[in-house]
């Protein structure tokens, strides 16, 4: 894929994770709205039910596809030579493998977690 | 063809010598700038404290007893209280500029100076009453 297609698939794709995290937060607001007082049972139900099991992995899954492609938007303009000179590159590269392993780390986590 | 515009591009490129300002402390940074560098630092923000929340959605649901713990903890500390809120206001603020963003996007919403800025003190607007909603929710006031 050329340049301007995959700017383009950046562009669709964190729009789409971002809509999928707004719509979870909305439910997971009504979810605690609608209870009055978040108890154990009604919190651990909540994340029992396969329903919500699906919606929280994919949720997960958004958040590290939008944050990835954000984190990237964030590195591209500020951690670069003109900025850093030099050390640009590796200012660069340290945040992209901190940012990976963020990712990795919640992933995996959140998998167990919800699992 | 191909070849000579390419041979162009690269001689614009060479000569381009136009200065670059992106140290946004010597820009009058409008409003609407202004929103657009938080949705950054705010969006920057609460991913690097993701983990943290993680990490108490486990706890949480590991068992009855460590989801009591973990709610005494809580009431208990003013600064774990005032860290989850931070993060609260960090994520509501991103998520509504992020909701005006693609409202601009999609329907050309905010597309104007007066329209832009409307929109943007909207968002200020509603992030603070949100923040000062749960604020009040969570010191029990």
């Amino acid at each position: 894929m050329n340049k301007l297609g995959s700017g383009t698939k950046d562009f669709i794709v964190i729009r789409v994770c971002a809509v999928l995290i707004l719509f979870y937060s909305i439910y997971l607001a009504a979810f605690f709205i609608s209870t009055n007082e978040v108890n154990y049972e009604e919190w651990s139900s909540f994340f029992q039910s396969p329903l919500n099991q699906i919606l929280t992995s994919v949720f997960f899954l958004a958040f590290a596809i939008h944050t990835w492609r954000g984190t990237w938007v964030i590195a591209s303009d500020y951690l670069t030579p003109k900025f850093f000179g030099n050390f640009g590159k590796y200012a660069y590269l340290t945040f992209r493998l901190f940012v990976a392993a963020v990712i990795a780390l919640v992933l995996t986590w959140s998998f167990f977690i919800i699992w | 063809m191909r070849s000579q515009k390419q041979f162009l591009l690269k001689k614009v490129i060479e000569k381009d010598n136009r200065p670059v300002n992106l140290n946004l402390l010597t820009i009058n940074l409008p409003v609407i700038g202004l929103s657009s560098i938080l949705h950054r630092i705010s969006g920057l923000a609460v991913f690097i404290c993701f983990p943290l929340l993680v990490w108490l959605l486990g706890i949480s649901l590991e068992s009855e007893k460590r989801f009591s713990d973990l709610q005494g903890s809580f009431q208990e500390m003013i600064l774990f209280k005032l860290v989850i809120l931070l993060i609260f206001v960090g994520f509501i603020y991103h998520l509504l500029v992020g909701v005006k963003k693609l409202l601009s996007e999609v329907f050309g919403f905010g597309e104007t100076l007066k329209s832009g800025n409307l929109l943007t003190w909207t968002v200020f607007g509603l992030t603070l009453f949100i923040s000062f909603m749960v604020f009040i929710k969570v010191f029990n006031l």
